[in-house]
């Protein structure tokens, strides 16, 4: 893994490998960004729900402190969007607070779903008999109780959303349904509560009316949904942080979507930028790599002599070998791109055939016997077979220097600095 | 919007052993296919039970087996006879593993609050001993854990009755040397507490 700005996470290092972080002090604030801020919870709970948490143990420290300095970074660039979100008033538009909408409805849903399950509880006598059955199966044990509880689940479901739809009136038009059906007919009325046909088939999703069946259903759903959710709501059931949270998510992705309209408004603009790159379109070649290097010239002779006689490489590397990575990997070095590697060795891997051991070979790290294992040739691609990595490269690089401009309307201050400086144009890359 | 169906489809409850074969699958991960890079033999059938007190060595006590020797992330040698009188969890484990890190801060909580009463966590990180030593420091892992690398095995944890490879997993040994209970996949605190807890003093 590469990171650019190398120094800037050696200055975080002391503080972002400090386990403190994650543990004492969750609220120190990192970062403040405009009137918001990154606090060490944040950024812990970043690294504990990305997709590498897991691997994210098992690094070196100055590998974890560089990657949850990339991570804040990433927090201070979301931070930044979402302000400027609010800023061109994002979050006024209708499809924006749908959204929020349906998202609250569905918390309180789940909320109140899970208040049901919870209210149910396996008789002590079939427990214990359960246990007996299931002794020293724990799985096979959480398995029979969730078969026990599924059908009593059910019914309890069925009756409390018959019980609240005779609350609430609710009074179903399904009868309604029929090809000249209209976005404002009105599918299910009660107290408080209303589908109508616009709710449940958004314009434009389908080409035409849909099976009428699959909207009955579809009203039926929705109106548990509701129904379910507006009760845990009249209980004082309080999910607004949540849905804060969820906006605050939400927010970034729908400025990042405007921005890339902006930035790439067609075809064209896409094409310009992937024929001024070329680069882009280079797929370097790729050698897995075997190596042996030693500390002499000589020796680094006797052992290509020694290879002749039919001795191998691998074996060689294993035992002589300098590196101690190559020596512990048998010489196996894995693969290379072109480009990553010293190009003294690179040229010589270039032309040599594949099996083939090199001449000797010398670099500032000593002297080095080559072969390719096997190799992938470079190639270039075509425009047509790349449009996605191009609109990315557009991104990146628009986004860096847009992401500047924004620090510039809400300073971005790095707490996380002993010395208070460095921060600036961090939030970029 | 997330529909009533979506919701639905989360209580469906009915069980199957299809279900039950899918559980552990899902809790727990495979080392043949890590260790090696692919997968060498057809993956024989999860067993239906998830834990077993039959070894191969036909015996189910510790101390009647042949005792290994692997060094811990210090370089010191041990064997499992370090711990002889303590109530062991002998846990294999490895740093790719999810399962295993969701497990692993469940183990130091135990180790601190249990160490008083002669319970004593043995990891067994079947991995690098760099990587298993980072997870050790980041997860801050208070019991030894000795290094068994990758290629070696399938064998020692086919003699602890592991046939298939699976990891997590996590042997009980009583004060006395008994096995008293097996876990495949990621262990529970409804696990811990029916079979650990009541052999502590």
């Amino acid at each position: 893994m590469k990171f650019k700005n190398r120094t800037f996470f050696l200055l975080l290092l002391a503080v972002l490998v400090t386990p403190g972080i994650a543990a004492g002090k969750a609220s120190e604030v990192l970062v403040t960004i405009g009137p918001a801020k990154v606090t060490a919870a944040d950024l812990e709970t970043a690294v504990r729900s990305s997709p590498f948490a897991t691997q994210f143990n098992t690094m070196d420290e100055p590998e974890q402190a560089a990657l949850r300095g990339n991570l804040l970074k990433r927090l201070v660039a979301l931070r930044l969007l979402r302000l400027e979100a609010g800023a061109r008033g994002l979050d006024q538009r209708p499809e924006f607070i749908q959204e929020l909408q349906d998202y609250r409805t569905s918390r309180l849903y789940r909320y109140y779903i899970q208040k049901l399950r919870e209210q149910l509880v396996i008789p002590e006598d079939k427990e214990q008999e359960l246990k007996a059955a299931y002794a020293g199966q724990p799985d096979a044990l959480a398995a029979a109780r969730a078969s026990v509880l599924a059908e009593d689940f059910r019914q309890l479901r069925l009756l409390s959303l018959r019980m609240l739809r005779e609350k609430r009136h609710v009074e179903f038009h399904l009868d309604r349904v029929s090809d000249d059906i209209k976005p404002d007919t009105v599918l299910m009325e009660g107290d408080g509560l209303r589908l109508t046909y616009g709710d449940i088939v958004h314009q434009g999703d389908f080409p035409k009316t849909p099976d009428a069946g699959w909207i009955e259903e579809q009203v039926y759903q929705q109106t548990e949904l509701l129904l379910f959710a507006r009760e845990a709501a009249d209980e004082g059931v309080n999910v607004d942080a949540e849905v804060a949270a969820y906006a605050d998510e939400l927010l970034p992705a729908m400025m990042m979507e405007a921005l890339e309209k902006e930035w790439i408004p067609d075809e064209k603009a896409l094409k310009a930028h992937f024929d001024a790159n070329p680069e882009l379109a280079r797929v370097p070649e790729r050698w897995h790599v075997g190596q042996l290097v030693v500390s002499s010239y000589a020796q680094a002779a006797a052992m290509k002599r020694r290879i002749e006689q039919g001795e191998s490489l691998f074996v060689l590397a294993g035992r002589y070998s300098i590196d101690p990575w190559g020596r512990s990997h048998n010489g196996d070095m894995g693969w290379f791109k072109e480009g990553e590697g010293v190009p003294a060795i690179e040229q010589r891997l270039k032309s040599m055939a594949d099996g083939e051991v090199s001449d000797i070979i010398r670099t500032g790290k000593g002297y080095h016997l080559v072969t390719v294992i096997e190799r992938r040739p470079g190639k270039t691609r075509n425009f047509a077979s790349m449009k996605d990595k191009v609109r990315q490269s557009i991104v990146d690089e628009r986004l860096a220097a847009y992401l500047e401009t924004l620090q510039e309307k809400y300073p971005v201050e790095w707490k996380v600095l002993a010395n208070g400086d460095g921060g600036k144009g961090a939030a970029g890359g | 919007m997330v529909t009533a169906e979506r919701a639905r489809l989360v209580v469906k409850g009915r069980v199957s052993w299809l279900g039950l074969v899918l559980t552990l699958m899902l809790t727990g991960c495979d080392a043949g296919v890590e260790a090696s890079g692919k997968k060498s033999r057809v993956q024989e059938p999860a067993p239906a039970k998830t834990a077993t007190t039959a070894l191969p060595e036909r015996t189910n006590n510790a101390w009647e087996m042949a005792p290994f020797h692997l060094e811990d992330l210090n370089g010191v040698k041990h064997s499992l006879e370090d711990w002889r009188g303590k109530v062991i969890m002998m846990n294999f484990w490895a740093s790719w593993c999810s399962p295993c890190q969701y497990e692993i801060p469940e183990f130091v909580h135990y180790q601190k609050t249990y160490a008083d009463r002669n319970l004593q966590l043995v990891g067994i990180g079947v991995d690098e001993k760099r990587k298993l030593a980072n997870v050790a420091r980041s997860l801050g892992i208070n019991y030894p854990v000795l290094v068994l690398n990758p290629m070696d095995s399938r064998q020692l944890m086919r003699k602890w009755g592991n046939e298939t490879g699976i990891i997590p997993y996590t042997v009980v040994i009583a004060r006395d040397g008994r096995i008293k209970y097996i876990h495949r996949g990621q262990m529970d605190q409804e696990a811990f507490d029916t079979y650990v807890l009541p052999l502590l003093d």
